[in-house]
């Protein structure tokens, strides 16, 4: 290969991967035209395709392997010094690479998608494949025309490269950017089969059915991909945070809020054969969202931390998306008729009703996000003026909707479909209402002796009556997501028990083999019941921000400081050298009531390439309850005095564990059952049970302790010697928490910092802007008096949460007013729906000449069919 | 390992072009091969219509399944159970009816060739079907009406193949003495 001009053939593969994906596209639509015997020439065009991306892939990998500088690409993400592993990581580490992945992942999935099918849906098959093979064509188009990767620098291969941005050079970069482009390109494949579907009109379930587990994969992949990406934040980026409602963090959770009312509401056609439309609109947006999201982060459009810089990629984009929604907008357009269907809801207390609130509250958290996300675009578009719209006014409008969202998580389970037995409900909500009651009772009474009071202080947002709600509802919060959380899990426990208990009870089974039968019978419900507790596990990891509680002092070597009953005491610093970098690390201990609990060592990462780049290496100790974090921001190496912040931050931890357990679940709901396994029916009647039981159990049981001692035991996560962080230029001392939240809203204006929140800029126009600003509040000052005049100095693009007033109040009114329109409408049509519920159907009754017989031959085939259907599982 | 990684690489890449080269070829000859190469894909046994039935079937049972087990639960009382079951059976009948009446000629033609099959071996023809046989189900054996000498199981009441020697939901013996 180093014969080989490696740029030249790159391209050549880059071109034939294009030509290739077009040729299977082709003879798919001829396929599809009734000449299914063409089928195999598809299945065989599609690995060819993937086989040739595969190729790119390898030979970029060799470019970056061997520090090929002629190709642009390698050099301005690689250096000599890299280790393999970021060389690799390097792949996708830039935007020409990082498509080139995506197209990768893409086409696995193509064949994945192509193997599965086989000689399965053959009217489908054709049209789901030619879809796929558009998806490749796209970025086989925009690596040629716009971010090719084997482009190569115009003045001759220098002798070394640029090297990978610091910031990304450490492990994580070797999992989160895979896992999320999984998931992000995974919806591609149940996006085909819904365009299929349409295409031949199959608009039963069959598509639907025949693209579940791809559904469940590309959810959990998502899902994980935007907590590694939490994780990642949290571990590395050195803020303290998780989540910044940054615009690309943004772009990885809408597809999500799109994805998750999809695969609820699913299971009302399943069911009901209702909501066809909306369900094949909702996939249709999901997808959509993940090119969007994409497109958000490609175009640079919006100002992000994360982003790539802004190019004419955006252009390529935006033709795609105004392709993809006018064509699936034809197409369910020309199929309506075959999907329209009548709407009958039994009850308003019904599963089928808590499906649609869910789809509701969800929609209403997208619309939100994408209003807030690009408002800085509409505002730049209709009024000429910048916004900025910063983690501030997220966080305290996405509480009152996850609170809602929370409440149907809890209630949804313990309903019926079509209707529900109110007797039953009252009763089944008597236990998990007393406990929740019960916490409340306690977290008030308690919770501030323990420091977790249950109302805390919410600051406003705004200087209005909303501004005044939203802070109630924020200080309010704690309370409420306790008392949530614990009504959820007991409803949901309760829901174990009583399966299993009613399988004791009909089946004669003892309590394990029950619960394993319970399970394995209705893996989508009792799946679907452990993703809900991974999610309650995650709220309440998130309701632990609310006690968070921070120091920061210089300290010499001995001294200590005390935050949330942890004393951290500082023992020396010591310097370690690299080829590439020097790292000052600070060894501290953390202690609590004079014990030893862990030693902890942040660090400073002083690189060689870029000259003088610092890094910040926190050092974190986990535990379930809570996490102490340390950051270094300094240490005098002559008289060894460092400044340090300390974070205590009460279940964090938590956060990590539910997305463990939401992994679990769905694995749970996507597993095949026994009879998928072992075939047939008589196979599975010999399947021991009591033994499947024990072996599962053990399996899990020993999965579980693994789990517990790995949470429960505290978990170091500190300085990696080849890794970097930081994304901040540093921290900054702040005196209160009110000076802590106003500085976070007020942005640097001094023009070169990325326009970084007060709270963390340490340029000097910052510094001085801030010593104004305490001098203001020592005056008497509020925050909101502070911040509108910041406002009226430097302009709406300086404060990070736009006023309540004029055009920017559009941006929470319009999304709640759709929200609450959106519920009425819901109540009116559900009501409506139920209205004709008793009212017999158009096949509720038997054709005439029927006859008592026919149906009593057809009743004991129904039978049979049911008890094939037990036996199966 | 970076010694050895650019050498995987081209390793790798050379894999894949026999890949696409092996794939390609594979396409183009069945492409250029024409209508029939003697690898015909096999049809789907049934037709997108009867395809569609058998999934509402299909749902319809898993729709019962849920409310019996709901009703177990005690989340549904016995009149909406009686009620909601009424309505799924109702349209399963239906749906098997439809079946009947698009799998019927089929079966027809099936009886006439076993016929013709058994005369050529030179037995004679069985008694024809009984005049209200059961209907066929499509993904299943076919069924009669005679009475069914099933077992149920002394223990939990499950009913069990004539010749079970073991309950299959139980794990029982229901045959003593048997290998």
């Amino acid at each position: 290969m180093a014969a080989l001009d490696l740029p030249l053939f790159g391209n050549i593969v880059l071109c034939a991967i294009l030509v290739s994906a077009a040729y299977t596209f082709s003879v798919a639509l001829v396929a599809g035209r009734g000449r299914l015997h063409l089928l195999p020439a598809v299945r065989s065009g599609v690995y060819g395709t993937v086989a040739l991306i595969g190729l790119a892939v390898c030979t970029l990998a060799y470019a970056f392997q061997s520090h090929d500088f002629r190709i642009r690409y390698v050099l301005r993400y690689s250096d000599r010094s890299m280790e393999w592993f970021y060389l690799i990581a390097s792949l996708w580490g830039g935007q020409d690479g990082s498509i080139l992945w995506w197209c990768f992942l893409v086409g696995a999935y193509s064949a994945i998608c192509a193997y599965s099918l086989r000689n399965r849906l053959p009217e489908l098959q054709p049209y789901i494949l030619a879809t796929l093979m558009v998806i490749v064509m796209f970025f086989g188009v925009l690596m040629l025309w716009s971010a090719n990767p084997f482009s190569t620098v115009v003045a001759g291969a220098p002798v070394e490269g640029e090297g990978l941005n610091p910031l990304l050079q450490n492990y994580w970069m070797m999992i989160h950017p895979p896992m999320l482009y999984l998931g992000m390109t995974g919806w591609s494949v149940p996006f085909a089969f819904c365009v299929a579907a349409l295409i031949t009109g199959r608009l039963d379930d069959e598509w639907i059915k025949a693209s579940r587990r791809f559904t469940l994969w590309a959810f959990i992949a998502l899902a994980v991909g935007n907590i590694l990406g939490m994780l990642w934040s949290y571990e590395e980026l050195g803020w303290g945070g998780y989540w910044a409602w940054d615009p690309v963090e943004n772009a990885a959770f809408m597809p999500l809020l799109a994805a998750i009312p999809f695969v609820h509401s699913v299971m009302l056609q399943e069911r009901r054969g209702m909501f066809k439309v909306w369900n094949v609109f909702l996939l249709c947006l999901t997808f959509f969202m993940t090119i969007f999201g994409t497109f958000l982060t490609r175009s640079g459009m919006i100002a992000s931390v994360h982003s790539f810089a802004r190019s004419s990629i955006g252009n390529y984009f935006v033709v795609f998306m105004v392709l993809l929604v006018v064509g699936c907008a034809a197409l369910i357009i020309w199929r309506l008729p075959l999907l329209r269907a009548e709407h009958r809801i039994d009850s308003l207390l019904s599963r089928d009703f808590a499906f649609l609130l869910n789809n509701w509250i969800l929609m209403g958290m997208l619309l939100f996000v994408l209003i807030a996300t690009t408002w800085p675009l509409i505002s730049e578009a209709l009024r000429g003026t910048t916004v900025t719209v910063g983690p501030g006014f997220y966080n305290k409008w996405m509480v009152p909707l996850g609170l809602i969202l929370m409440a149907l998580t809890g209630i949804g389970p313990l309903l019926a479909w079509r209707k529900s037995n109110k007797t039953y409900l009252v009763r089944a909500m008597m236990v998990p209402g007393a406990a929740s009651l019960l916490v409340m009772v306690l977290h008030v009474t308690l919770g501030g002796t323990l420091g977790y009071p249950a109302i805390v202080e919410g600051d406003d947002i705004y200087d209005t009556m909303t501004g005044k709600v939203l802070a109630s509802i924020y200080g309010a919060a704690p309370l409420l997501s306790t008392a949530g959380c614990t009504f959820v899990l007991v409803g949901h426990l309760q829901e174990f028990w009583r399966g299993t208990r009613a399988r004791m009870r009909n089946a004669r089974e003892g309590f394990l083999v029950a619960f394993f039968e319970l399970i394995a019978r209705s893996k989508r419900r009792y799946g679907g019941y452990m993703v809900h507790l991974g999610l309650i596990a995650m709220y309440f990891g998130f309701t632990g921000s609310a006690y968070d509680k921070d120091a920061e002092q210089a300290l010499k070597p001995g001294e200590s400081l005390t935050v949330r009953g942890y004393e951290v005491r500082y023992d020396g610093s010591r310097m370690v050298l690299d080829p590439g970098k020097r790292m000052v690390f600070s060894d501290m201990t953390v202690l609590k009531d004079g014990e030893s609990l862990a030693r902890i060592s942040p660090a400073k990462f002083i690189y060689e390439k870029p000259q003088g780049t610092a890094t910040t290496e926190v050092a974190i100790r986990s535990t379930l309850g809570a996490d102490v974090y340390a950051i270094m921001n300094s240490v005098n190496p002559e008289t060894k005095v460092g400044t340090f912040r300390v974070i205590v931050r009460p279940f964090v931890a938590w956060i990590w564990l539910g997305g463990l357990l939401m992994i679990f679940g769905t694995a749970v709901s996507m597993a095949p059952s026994v009879s998928e396994v072992l075939g047939d029916v008589r196979e599975r009647a010999r399947f021991p049970r009591l033994a499947g039981a024990t072996s599962v159990a053990t399996i899990v049981g020993i999965l579980a302790l693994a789990l517990l001692l790995t949470v429960l035991l505290p978990v170091l996560a500190h300085a990696q010697s080849n890794s970097s962080s930081s994304l901040h230029a540093g921290t900054v001392t702040m005196h209160s928490a009110e000076e802590k939240q106003l500085f976070a809203r007020l942005l640097c204006e001094c023009g070169d910092c990325q326009r970084l929140p007060l709270s963390s800029c340490i340029c000097s126009w910052a510094e001085d802007a801030r010593a104004r600003i305490r001098e203001d509040m020592a005056a008497g000052k509020t925050s909101l008096q502070v911040q509108q005049e910041y406002r009226e100095e430097h302009g709406d693009q300086a404060i990070a949460i736009p006023s309540d007033k004029g055009m920017d109040r559009a941006l929470w009114a319009v999304p709640i007013a759709v929200i609450a329109g959106a519920a009425l409408l819901l109540v009116r049509w559900g009501r409506r729906w139920s209205r004709g519920a008793d009212a017999p159907g158009p096949l509720a009754t038997a054709p005439p000449g029927a006859g008592a017989a026919a149906d009593a031959r057809y009743d004991a085939a129904l039978e049979r069919e049911l008890e094939r259907l037990d036996d199966k599982g | 390992m970076s010694m050895l990684l650019p050498t995987f690489f081209v390793a790798a890449a050379g894999l894949c072009l026999l890949l696409v080269l092996l794939a390609l070829w594979h396409s183009l000859r069945n492409v250029l091969a024409g209508a029939d190469d003697g690898r015909r894909v096999p049809r789907a046994s049934l037709s997108g219509a009867q395809r569609a039935l058998v999934h509402e079937k299909d749902e319809l049972l898993a729709a019962i399944r849920e409310l019996r087990f709901e009703h177990e639960l005690g989340k549904v009382n016995d009149a909406d159970l009686q009620r909601f079951e009424q309505r799924y059976r109702t349209r399963a009948r239906e749906v098997l009816r439809m079946l009947d009446e698009q799998l019927e000629p089929h079966r027809e033609q099936a009886r006439t060739l076993i016929d013709q099959a058994l005369a050529s071996a030179g037995i004679t023809p069985a008694a024809s079907a009984q005049a209200d046989a059961v209907p066929a189900v499509p993904d299943g054996p076919a069924k009669n009406d005679a009475p069914d000498p099933r077992a149920p199981c002394p223990s939990c009441s499950a009913s069990n193949e004539p010749d079970a020697v073991f309950c299959k939901k139980c794990g029982t013996r229901l045959r003593a003495g048997d290998a």
